[in-house]
């Protein structure tokens, strides 16, 4: 890997990609309140988007406006190639550890 | 933008806040996506939490990241650091001047502080009072034929009940009596009895904690005072009778035979409030309080009313000057005397009551409260204009560092910036510093003046309010001058070393010197003053002698009918006996004592108008044994049965009524043909019946050998132990339902200098610390010429000139300034010393020794401030600084 990339990055990344067209920071932050179970700041939210975006992991494009956001756009983020990529790796990486894991018995 | 018409909108002030310091290209998405989460939020949580979730938000979002390229450069930030680096470098290389400088700044920023804080205590007075802004004193203007007479404090009985009846604004009227001083006793449950004087008790309508704001611990405000016989007392006075136990439903004895029953217990009076009482009892408790109501005569009342919130002050005082005319229309019609009401809020009764008799507590300190706030500001200035002048003077040193910036390429805008920068640095740590001494310094500062700062105080808006200005201004005002002299120098002359000229005409600094040493004159001539009428007013002639005279509280706790004048008339005999009390009298005033007996008489010269005359109950021994002289006439004798109808008046007194002559008097009568005749058989000498900031006061004496609020002794001997526990003993026997409670005459008389012995400690206290700043300057000031002129004095040297010569060289230029600093406070202090005299009926002389003195005081001081370091510099070594080159 070219650049590290945290742990908070990484489930960053990993809601950009799950969530196409529909990743901005309010959603993100909401998304990651829903399956991490713990709040995060939209500010904290919009740094690690920028951090990701300058490593060329996601890019971004203005999108529409809606009457919530006061008539404001969206700046919709998605994943890169590069971002993809690297996430397959985290995980290819990870499961190859999983798989050298010993098999416990918790049943006796 | 536009929004729909349920669109709850986030606090404006976060929103626009948001607006302001976003970037453009960035408030699409900011403001975006917190505008959305406000929207849902506003859903999920409500309308408050969204609202705070939506700040926290913004705040959170307020960094360089958001602020966009433009203003975000972090090079700005980079040379701030390198401003703080050289800022600290320069304190740690000049550590003499920076400390000079840091330290004049703390010195003058402690002291007003500390006056702050007092000041703050001062305005605080009686504003914790429910509707302090809508409660007023009534108080009088006493008219006579001709002139105002006396301003009263206390007014008639009737005027607090009538004015509720004919005011419609007046929501509420309390009346406090100040006569419930006396014995007062109770018995414990083992039998012993515990009995003290109290001299704090007063009697007050029912409505009394409805009116002020003084919290009672038991007891319900709307009736512990509503019968007769009812009596609150305070926290520590129950302590002081019942200990631990509950007070409330016990019984004190009053006098020895009126039975009170406890009903509350209030919290001590707070330190600001200009009443302070031990006991309050019911005013229903005094016999003939039914009658009050129609009693235009009786003036002894402290009379407050609570005007509803939306009355107009203006008109009410309008209808209450001719209040009185309206209702004593009948009195006034064959009188040339009268009187005019007034209003006085109660927030202003501590600070603005000066003049008024019979007032409650020590009152009427505004003045004084100017001049510490002056003091405070010049001693301020004073340190500021310490940092102007060194941080001018340190130019020299910093010359070549500003050259270097401006050759690398900055403008003056940054090398303003830096200065001001540092200049800043130097007042925060100055307040810093300061708060820390003021905590340490409070408790000694209470302890030594007998006063009550409060270090809560520093945390009040104010005082926080006034510390961010005073460093953000003392910032500005102490660091604007120097940063523009720094950076006006022209880089290639800094660089080439020549900007330093020791002959100047008459530069900024000079001008600054000159004025802080007028300051430390003015502040030096006050002092002296201050001292001089001090000790002007204790030696004074008093009229009297208060030598050896000791004053014991009369015994009020009666047994019934005529129980106190036998045991009076016992206890004289014995006490003659004694072989330590060389003689006694009995009287209801002394010297020193707030008398309130007054009373309206005429004379012959005035036969329609009252002239008021205080009245004195004595016997025949208070002349002679407070060595006060008979002018004509005779004092009163026992064996002259008549002497009951008899008066003496004092010289006062007998002008008061239009004599010319004592002679002339003696004969005549105050109120001539009337029932209530008295025959002045006799004039005495004045004597200063207050102290000597008032006027005499015209008196006359009446014999009443038998009851007494003072019994005074004359004592034989120095041995003040022995006398003390033979006279003691003899209490004891005849008055055990009494306390044995006595002070000296002449201690009890010059108690009333108290405040005037603050003040002057306070005065002379500040005006050292403003010297003591002004010659840290001067050295500052000197050492830098000095140092800046050592090859000058080398090369004097070199060719001879002596070391008095060169130290004389360097002070010549400070003796012409100390000369015009002379010149300007002179005038400027006379003028504040005559202001200030104006306070004191008896005024000393100002005088030249308090110039020449005060002249002389300042000329040496600098003098040896100048020659410390100058000598030093004249005495190195011209080899050391001439082989530099």
């Amino acid at each position: 890997m070219s650049q590290s990339l945290g742990n908070l990055e990484e489930t960053v990344l990993l809601i950009v990609a799950v969530m196409p067209e529909e990743a901005y920071g309010y959603t993100v932050s909401e998304e990651y309140y829903k399956n991490m179970s713990s709040r995060i700041s939209i500010s904290a939210v919009h740094t690690v988007l920028k951090r990701l975006e300058k490593k060329g992991y996601i890019k971004s494009e203005m999108g529409g406006s809606t009457t919530e956001r006061g008539g404001r756009r969206k700046r919709i983020f998605s994943v890169t190639k590069l971002g993809l990529r690297t996430l397959e790796e985290i995980q290819e990486n990870r499961m190859k550890l999983w798989n050298m894991m010993p098999k416990l018995n918790f049943s006796s | 933008m536009s929004a729909p018409e349920n669109f709850i909108s986030p606090p404006k002030w976060a929103n626009r806040f948001l607006e302001w310091y976003c970037a453009n290209d960035l408030v699409d998405e900011i403001q975006g996506d917190l505008l959305e989460a406000f929207y849902y939020r506003k859903q999920e949580l409500g309308d408050a939490k969204a609202k705070w979730w939506f700040i926290w938000d913004v705040f959170r979002f307020f960094r360089p990241s958001s602020f966009g390229k433009q203003s975000y450069n972090p090079n700005s930030i980079a040379m701030f650091k390198n401003y703080l680096k050289v800022s600290y470098r320069n304190f740690i290389k000049n550590k003499v001047y920076s400390s000079i400088n840091l330290s004049g700044l703390v010195v003058g920023i402690t002291a007003c502080l500390l006056i702050t804080l007092h000041v703050l205590e001062e305005l605080s007075y009686d504003n914790f009072h429910p509707s302090a802004d809508n409660t007023y004193r009534l108080v009088m203007d006493m008219y006579g034929k001709e002139e105002l007479s006396v301003r009263s404090a206390p007014v008639y009985a009737a005027v607090g009940p009538n004015v509720v009846i004919d005011f419609p604004e007046v929501e509420a009227a309390t009346r406090i009596l100040p006569f419930g001083g006396g014995v007062y006793s109770t018995r414990q449950e083992d039998g012993t009895l515990i009995r003290f004087n109290e001299d704090n008790a007063v009697l007050a309508d029912e409505n009394f904690f409805e009116m002020f704001g003084f919290k009672l611990l038991d007891g319900d405000p709307a009736n512990v005072l509503s019968e007769a016989s009812q009596i609150v007392i305070s926290e520590s006075t129950a302590k002081r009778y019942f200990g631990e136990q509950n007070p409330v439903g016990k019984t004190i004895i009053w006098r020895g035979r009126n039975e009170t029953l406890v009903t509350g217990v209030y919290e001590d009076f707070p330190e600001n409030s200009h009443m302070n009482f031990d006991m309050i009892m019911s005013l229903k408790s005094w016999s003939g309080f039914e009658n009050w109501i129609d009693d235009w005569g009786w003036y002894d009342f402290y009379t407050f009313v609570r005007l509803s919130e939306n009355a107009d002050i203006e008109s009410f005082n309008d209808k209450i000057s001719k209040y009185y005319h309206e209702k004593k229309a009948d009195a006034y019609a064959n009188s040339d005397s009268y009187e005019v009401l007034w209003t006085q809020p109660v927030k202003d009764i501590h600070l603005y009551s000066k003049g008024l008799s019979w007032d409650m507590g020590e009152n009427g300190g505004a003045e004084n409260i100017y001049f510490l706030a002056a003091i405070a500001g010049l001693i301020l200035i004073i340190a500021w204009v310490n940092f102007i002048n060194l941080s001018t003077a340190r130019a020299v040193k910093r010359a070549k560092e500003i050259g270097v910036r401006k050759v690398v390429g900055a403008g003056r805008k940054q090398l303003i910036v830096q200065f001001l920068a540092e200049a800043f640095l130097y007042n925060l740590m100055a307040v810093l510093i300061s708060i820390g001494i003021v905590l340490i310094a409070i408790p000694m500062v209470n302890g030594s003046l007998d006063i009550g700062l409060e270090s809560s105080l520093l945390l009040s808006k104010e005082v926080v309010l006034g510390l961010s200005i005073l460093i953000l201004g003392g910032a500005l005002i102490s660091g604007l001058y120097p940063a523009f002299v720094l950076t006006s120098f022209k880089a290639i002359q800094v660089v080439k070393g020549n900007i330093y000229q020791r002959k100047k005409k008459l530069g900024f600094r000079q001008i600054l010197v000159v004025f802080q040493f007028a300051a430390s004159v003015t502040l030096i001539l006050g002092t002296f003053l201050v001292v001089k009428q001090l000790k002007y007013m204790r030696s004074q002639d008093l009229g009297f002698s208060t030598q050896q005279t000791l004053v014991l509280k009369g015994a009020t706790s009666s047994r019934g009918g005529n129980d106190l004048v036998d045991r009076l008339n016992r206890f004289k005999n014995e006490l003659v006996q004694l072989p330590s009390a060389q003689g006694y009298s009995i009287t209801n005033s002394v010297p020193g004592w707030e008398n309130f007996g007054i009373s309206g008489y005429r004379s012959i010269h005035f036969p329609n108008e009252r002239k008021n005359l205080y009245n004195v109950n004595t016997d025949e021994f208070f002349f002679p044994n407070f060595e006060i002289e008979v002018l004509a006439g005779r004092n009163f004798q026992k064996e002259m049965l008549t002497d009951t109808a008899a008066v003496v008046l004092n010289e006062v007194a007998l002008r008061h009524m239009g004599f010319n002559s004592p002679e002339e008097a003696i004969g005549e009568k105050l109120n001539p043909n009337t029932q209530n005749e008295w025959n002045i058989i006799g004039v005495v000498s004045n004597y200063h019946q207050a102290g000597l900031k008032e006027e005499l006061d015209p008196v006359a004496f009446f014999y009443n050998p038998d009851r007494g609020r003072f019994y005074t002794v004359k004592l034989a001997t120095n041995d003040y132990g022995t006398a003390m526990s033979e006279i003691e003993g003899l209490w004891d026997q005849i008055y055990p339902d009494s306390p044995f409670e006595y002070f000296f005459m002449d201690e009890f008389f010059n108690r009333q200098y108290k405040s005037d012995e603050q003040f002057n400690s306070v005065f002379i206290g500040f005006a050292g610390l403003a010297i003591f700043v002004a010659c840290l300057g001067l050295f500052g000031l000197v050492s830098f010429t000095a140092e800046q002129s050592k090859k000058e004095i080398s090369i004097r040297k070199v060719l001879g000139a002596s070391v008095g010569k060169v130290v004389l060289l360097l002070a010549k230029d400070y003796a012409m300034l100390i000369l015009v600093s002379l010149i300007i406070a002179f005038p400027l202090g006379y003028y504040l010393m005559q202001e200030w005299l104006q306070g004191f009926a008896y005024q000393t002389s100002i005088g030249v020794g308090i110039f020449v003195i005060g002249g002389l005081l300042i000329a040496v001081i600098a003098f040896i401030t100048v020659s410390f370091k100058s000598f030093n510099v004249a005495n190195s070594n011209p080899v050391n600084s001439l082989r530099e080159e």
